[in-house]
């Protein structure tokens, strides 16, 4: 791709700050918001146990064994991607980005346009991508099934929200499936079958300001009592807009505040933390951070970029990131998906 | 083929989780569109409305 845009022929001076998009951070690997299962290269096994104790008579003579012991395995490979880049620097030669290019005619490269541009905005939005990708990758495929599915009530079955939420915002790259189409649809089971995920259904609304609490009381008392009480507490996973849900909540005079605990850049609710990611309208996730997984390789290649001349008799250059990357969700039963 | 019973009209999309969601014929099945329609993201005069015509004997 050719530098693009519209550039003045630079004759007096230009204002100092080249004035870049606003971006979101990648919260999600600079927060630590879910667990990094890096040294992965390929087919790595995620491992879950349980089992079940039944109590029964005392008998003198032969038992019977009751209950069960059960272990099974769940093979994870994350996607081999990469974002890649053609420029011509030569194309800069009479705009503002002139006066950081060495003298001779060999030298036009801009150290300007490097930090700004290239080590600036497009690493940062690398960065997003993954991110983006991470929670919101869906291939084609896994949603031509998810699609196909006959969507119903029970847990066990798909939600007709979440079908409808699946079509309209997950897939982003197609390169491999994110978290959230993980929590829908996996092999990550005994067996290996490819099956509806396990997780705990919620059928919500469209939230606004006036709902969320009431809202945010769905998710809440659809998590499992059990997980509360054990280790550290789930993280409630929101989308971006609802920090602004919650501050508008709050300032109604009428509305009971300690629902939604603000301090700071810190939003809880009923005591779990919010966390903000980039997930679609009317999505909400609860679950312990220690179940989701951003699986890869090396975690410092979503920021690693190589940048060359693309051959030694030409002038142009390359822009060059590789990562590996993918999502795993374990516990299942245990996370909670609201979808409205 | 089994004729879709909900076709947008030309140029609309439906946007039911934010901004970045997109739903447009290609990807809009009938239980979807329903579903749009009883939550109120979407209205009826969202989509092209067939006609019945009565045939006189």
């Amino acid at each position: 791709m050719a530098i693009t845009g519209n550039r003045i022929a630079i004759k007096g001076v230009a204002a100092e700050p080249i004035i870049e998009e606003i971006l979101f951070s990648n919260n999600t690997l600079n927060k630590g918001l879910v667990t990094f299962e890096d040294d992965v290269k390929a087919q790595t096994i995620f491992s879950e146990a349980d089992a079940t104790a039944t109590m029964q008579a005392w008998i003198s003579g032969a038992p019977t064994t009751q209950g069960s012991l059960n272990s099974w395995d769940a093979e994870i490979t994350p996607e081999k991607v990469m974002f890649y880049q053609e420029f011509d620097p030569e194309t800069l030669r009479f705009s503002r980005y002139k006066r950081s290019m060495l003298a001779g005619a060999w030298n036009n490269f801009s150290t300007e346009f490097e930090r700004v541009v290239i080590g600036g905005i497009y690493a940062k939005r690398i960065s997003l991508s993954a991110e983006r990708n991470f929670w919101l990758g869906a291939k084609a495929a896994t949603k031509a099934t998810i699609a196909g599915l006959t969507a119903g009530v029970p847990n066990t079955s798909i939600g007709a929200e979440e079908q409808a939420m699946v079509a309209a915002s997950l897939g982003e790259d197609g390169q491999f499936d994110g978290l959230l189409t993980k929590l829908l649809y996996n092999t990550s089971r005994d067996g290996g079958a490819a099956a509806v995920g396990e997780r705990l259904k919620v059928v919500g609304a469209t939230i606004d300001a006036s709902n969320i609490k009431a809202e945010y009381d769905k998710v809440y008392s659809a998590i499992p009592a059990e997980v509360l009480e054990n280790g550290q507490l789930p993280t409630i996973y929101a989308p971006y807009s609802h920090k602004q849900l919650i501050t508008i909540f709050n300032n109604n005079v009428a509305n009971y505040k300690d629902a939604f605990a603000v301090s700071g850049d810190s939003y809880m609710f009923n005591g779990l933390k919010i966390e903000f990611v980039p997930f679609p309208e009317n999505v909400v996730l609860c679950a312990k951070k220690e179940h989701l997984f951003w699986v890869t390789d090396l975690m410092s290649d979503v920021n690693t970029m190589k940048m060359d001349k693309i051959a030694e008799n030409r002038e142009d250059y390359f822009l060059k990131s590789a990562m590996s990357i993918g999502a795993h969700v374990a516990n299942q039963k245990f996370n909670v998906l609201y979808v409205g | 083929m089994v004729k879709k019973k909900y076709v947008l009209k030309k140029g609309v999309v439906l946007r039911p989780y934010g901004v970045n969601s997109l739903l447009d014929n290609s990807n809009l099945t009938d239980s979807i569109a329903e579903l749009m329609i009883k939550k109120g993201r979407a209205d009826l005069s969202d989509f092209i409305q067939h006609k019945q015509i009565k045939k006189s004997k």
